[in-house]
C-alpha cells in the first residue's frame, strides 16, 4: 500500500470517528437535564472544531490527489444554511443573516463550497465578527459574498504579501478556499476569491465561481 | 419559502417509500427524520435482496438508498435491477444516500443513474432543504415524467423541449431525460445540439457521454472514441464511459481493445450484472477463458437472487470451463473448476427443469465436461439424456441439432451423427451451421479413421504375437498410410520389420520403411513412456544399417 493511501485511509476513518463522536454527544446532550449542558457544550464544540478541521484535511488530501469532485446543480441558499448549522453550535455568541435567495442557483461542488463556507465563517469568528451575511449573486455565474464585523484584513493580507493576520488556526483558511474556487471551472474560466475591508469595518470575501 | 417552491410536508405524506440501509441505527434515523418531515408510509429494507422484494411487490413514489450495503447488492444496483425489471416508474424518485467518497461512484451516470443523491453526513435541515428542492424539480418536470410512462416519447420530447426552453434553471435535469429520449428516437444530431449548449454553461461527464454515444451512431467512432478518452481523464471513476468505449471498439473489429476496457470498468465497479455478462461474453469470443470465467462465475453469483438470473450465464460458465480442463490433470484448481461446473449443472437442473431446451443444452454441456475428463461413459450418459430430450422436442433447432451431432462424435457413436447430418443437410442451413456442420464432418471422419487405424493395428498386434512378421507388417503398414497414425503405430510397425529381418535376412525396402517412419516420430523427450522403446529399436535399426552397408 502506497504511503498516501495510508495517509488518506486513517484521516477518512478519523472523520468518521468524529462524526460518530458528535452524534453521540449531541444524543447526550438532548437527554441530560439543561443544567448540565455547560459541562458537555464545550466538548462538543470541540468535537465539531475538529471534525470540521479533518474535513478540511480529507478535502485537501483529496484536492492534492487531483481526485474528481462532479458539479452539479445547487442551491447556494442551502449551502450556506447547512454551512451556518455546522458552525453556530462553535459560535453561539454570532448572529448569522442567510440572505441568499431561495430562487438563487449555482453550479458547484456542494461539499467543496460547503467547507469554503465553513472556513470563511471560522475565519471571521476567530476575527472577533459578531454579525455575519452571506449573500449570494447568481447573474454572471456565481459569487457568494461572507460578510463580517470583526477586525478586517491587514494591509499585508489585502495586497497579497501575507495569507494570514491570525495567531490561531492553521492560518490556512484563505489558501484552502482559493484552492476550493480555483477547482471550479467552466471552459478557460477558472473560480477566485476577492478580499475586501468594508467602509463600516470588517471584511468581506467574496467566492466567484465561474 | 417562496411559491414556486413545494411544501414538503403535504408532498411527502401521500408519498409511498422505501428506506434501504444495512445499519440498523442509520436506518432508524433516516425513518425518524423523514416521518418528522411529513412522511407517513414507510417500508425498510436491511439489504438489497429485501429491497428488490418491496421493490417487485410495491410501487414506491420515493426510494432512499443507501449506496454502500455491504456484502451483497450495493445501492447502485439496486436502481439497475429496479429499472431494469421496470419497476421505477419515471414519475417515481430514487434518491442514493452516499458518502462523500462514492460521490464521483454515482454522480454523473447517464443510465440507470439516480434522480438524485443526499450526501453523508446530513441534519435533518439539510435533509429538508434537499427533499424540498428535489421534490420541487420532479414536480416541475412532472409532466414530462408522464408521458414517458405513458410510452408517449414524441409527447414527452415536446414537453421537455418546451421546459428547456422556458426554463433556464432547470437545463441540467431537462437536457439529460430529452438527451435521452431523443437518442431512444435516434434524432442524434438533436440530442448532440442540446449537450452541446449545456456544455457551454456547464462542465457535466455525462453529456460529453451522450455525445460521444451519439457521434458513434452517426458514424464518427474516432471522434467518440477521443471524447471518452478525454472525459475519462477528467472523471476516470466513469465506468460507462469504458462501456461505450468497449462497444465502440468492438463495432469497429478490436474485439480484444473492446475486453479490456470492459475489464477496467468491471474492476471499478464489479457488481455490476449487466457488464460481467457481456465481459464474460467478450472474453469467451476472445478465447480468454479464464477472464470469460470469472465474469460468468459473478454474473451467476450476483444474479442469484436478482431479475437478471437467466440459464445463460450457468450454461455459458459450464461451457467456458471445460474448455479450461486437462483430462488426467490432478491440480487442486481442476478440482475446483470442476465442482464449479458441476455445482452450476445441478443449479440448472433444479431451477429450469421441464424447460426441454435448456435442460438440453445442459446435458450438452454436462457431456462436453464429462468429455474434456476422459470420462467416457459419464459423457454418453449425458449425450443419452440429451439425446431423449431432443426426440420429444417439436422443433428443435438447427444450433440444437449440430450440438447434439457434436455430442455423438464426442462420445464414439458415428452411425448416429452420420444419420443426424444427414438430416440437418436435408433442413437448408445457413452458411455458418453449414460451415459447422462441414467441420463436424471432419471430425467425424478423423474420428473413423482413428477407429479403423486401431483395427489394423490390433489385426498387427495379433499376427505378431504368432509369429506371423509379414501378415503383421501389412496391417501395421496399412494403419501407418493414415496420416492420423500414432507413435505407438509407427513403432509396431518398425518393430514388425525389424524382427521381420532379424528372423530372416536383411531387406533394404524394409529398412527404408524404417527410416521414413523413425522421420515421422521425430524427436521423443526422455521421459516419455515410449522412449525406451524408441531407443531400443533405433539402436537395432542402425545395427541393421550398418550390416546392410547403408
Amino acid at each position: 500500500m502506497k504511503f498516501e493511501h495510508l495517509v488518506g485511509a486513517v484521516v477518512h476513518d478519523l472523520k468518521n470517528q468524529l462524526q460518530a463522536l458528535l452524534d453521540y454527544e449531541q444524543e447526550a446532550l438532548a437527554r441530560i437535564p439543561k443544567r448540565y449542558h455547560t459541562h458537555l457544550e464545550p466538548i462538543l464544540q470541540r468535537t465539531n472544531r475538529l471534525k470540521n478541521d479533518t474535513m478540511q484535511m480529507v478535502t485537501l488530501f483529496r484536492l492534492e490527489q487531483k481526485s474528481h469532485f462532479p458539479m452539479d446543480d445547487a442551491w447556494p441558499r442551502d449551502t450556506a444554511a447547512d454551512a451556518i448549522e455546522a458552525t453556530s453550535l462553535q459560535y453561539p455568541g454570532i448572529r448569522f443573516s442567510n440572505d441568499i435567495s431561495e430562487d438563487c442557483q449555482g453550479f458547484y461542488n456542494e461539499t467543496l463550497i460547503h467547507l469554503a463556507l465553513i472556513t470563511l465563517i471560522t475565519n471571521s469568528a476567530q476575527a472577533g465578527a459578531t454579525q455575519i451575511r452571506l449573500t449570494a449573486d447568481d447573474s454572471n455565474g456565481l459569487s457568494v459574498c461572507v460578510e463580517d464585523n470583526g477586525h478586517g484584513f491587514d494591509e499585508a493580507v489585502l495586497a497579497g504579501e501575507k495569507d494570514t493576520t491570525k495567531n490561531e488556526g492553521s492560518g490556512l483558511g484563505l489558501f484552502f478556499v482559493e484552492l476550493i474556487a480555483g477547482h471550479h471551472k467552466q471552459g478557460e474560466e477558472r473560480g477566485s476569491v476577492h478580499i475586501a475591508n468594508r467602509k463600516e469595518g470588517g471584511a468581506s470575501v467574496s467566492v466567484h465561481l465561474p | 419559502m417562496t411559491a414556486n417552491m413545494i411544501n414538503l410536508e403535504l408532498a411527502l405524506k401521500e408519498k409511498r417509500i422505501l428506506v434501504v440501509d444495512d445499519l440498523v441505527e442509520a436506518r432508524s434515523a433516516l425513518k425518524k427524520m423523514i416521518t418528522i418531515l411529513g412522511a407517513t408510509q414507510i417500508d425498510t429494507a436491511t439489504d438489497g435482496r429485501e429491497a428488490m422484494d418491496f421493490i417487485m411487490e410495491r410501487e414506491y413514489d420515493i426510494v432512499l438508498s443507501d449506496y454502500n450495503l455491504g456484502k451483497g447488492k450495493d445501492g447502485q444496483q439496486i436502481l439497475e435491477e429496479a429499472r431494469y425489471c421496470n419497476r421505477l416508474r419515471a414519475t417515481a424518485l430514487f434518491i442514493l444516500v452516499t458518502g462523500e467518497n462514492a460521490v464521483e461512484m454515482v454522480m454523473g451516470a447517464l443510465e440507470y443513474e439516480p434522480d438524485n443523491y443526499i450526501t453523508k453526513p446530513f441534519t435533518l435541515n439539510m435533509l429538508r432543504e434537499r427533499l424540498t428542492r428535489i421534490l420541487t424539480t420532479k414536480l416541475e418536470l412532472a409532466e414530462v415524467d408522464s408521458a414517458i410512462d405513458q410510452g408517449d416519447t414524441d409527447r414527452a420530447i415536446e414537453l421537455a423541449a418546451a421546459v428547456l426552453e422556458n426554463n433556464p434553471k432547470l437545463m441540467i435535469p431537462v437536457t439529460r431525460i430529452l438527451g435521452k429520449l431523443y437518442i431512444r428516437q435516434k434524432r442524434y444530431n438533436d440530442a448532440i445540439k442540446i449537450y452541446s449548449e449545456l456544455l457551454n454553461k456547464r462542465s457535466v461527464s455525462w453529456a460529453r457521454l451522450g455525445q460521444a454515444i451519439c457521434m458513434h451512431f452517426l458514424g464518427d467512432s474516432r471522434s467518440a472514441l477521443a471524447l471518452l478518452k478525454q472525459t475519462l481523464i477528467v472523471h476516470p471513476m466513469y465506468v460507462q464511459c469504458y462501456d461505450w468505449t468497449a462497444t465502440i471498439l468492438r463495432s469497429l473489429g478490436d474485439a480484444k481493445g473492446a475486453q479490456k476496457q470492459l475489464e477496467k470498468a468491471v474492476e471499478i465497479s464489479p457488481k455490476a450484472v449487466l457488464r460481467q455478462m457481456e465481459l464474460g461474453q467478450l472474453a469467451y469470443n476472445n478465447g480468454d477463458f479464464p477472464v470469460a470465467e470469472a465474469a460468468f462465475e459473478q454474473a451467476i453469483k450476483l444474479g442469484r437472487h436478482s431479475c437478471y438470473k437467466n440459464s445463460g450465464n450457468y450454461l455459458k460458465f459450464s461451457r467456458t470451463v471445460h474448455h479450461e480442463l486437462k483430462a488426467g490433470e490432478q491440480s487442486r484448481e481442476q478440482r475446483t473448476r470442476v465442482e464449479k461446473a458441476f455445482k452450476a449443472i445441478d443449479e440448472l437442473r433444479q431451477d429450469y427443469a421441464g424447460q426441454d431446451s435448456i435442460m438440453f443444452e445442459t446435458s450438452i454441456v454436462e457431456g462436453k465436461t464429462h468429455t474434456s475428463l476422459n470420462d467416457e461413459d459419464k459423457a454418453r450418459a449425458s449425450a443419452q439424456r440429451a439425446e431423449e430430450i431432443l426426440q420429444r422436442m417439436k422443433d428443435p433447432s438447427h444450433e440444437q441439432q449440430l450440438q447434439m451431432t457434436e455430442a455423438y462424435i464426442d462420445t464414439g457413436q458415428h452411425v448416429k451423427a452420420k444419420k443426424l447430418m444427414r438430416t440437418l443437410e436435408k433442413q437448408g442451413l445457413a452458411a455458418a451451421e453449414l460451415a459447422q456442420l462441414q467441420s463436424l464432418e471432419e471430425n467425424l471422419n478423423q474420428m473413423v479413421i482413428r477407429d479403423h487405424t486401431t483395427a489394423l493395428n490390433a489385426r498387427g498386434v495379433g499376427h505378431y504375437e504368432k509369429g506371423e512378421f509379414a501378415d503383421a507388417i501389412t496391417a501395421f503398414d496399412e494403419a501407418a498410410s493414415y496420416d492420423e497414425a500414432g507413435v505407438s503405430v509407427l513403432l509396431n510397425a518398425i518393430q514388425a520389420k525389424i524382427s521381420l529381418i532379424e528372423n530372416t535376412q536383411i531387406d533394404i525396402g524394409q529398412l527404408k520403411d524404417c527410416y521414413r517412419y523413425f522421420q515421422r516420430i521425430g524427436k521423443i523427450g526422455n521421459n516419455d513412456e515410449r522412449y525406451e522403446r524408441y531407443e531400443r529399436l533405433k539402436g537395432t535399426f542402425m545395427r541393421l544399417k550398418r550390416a546392410a552397408g547403408l
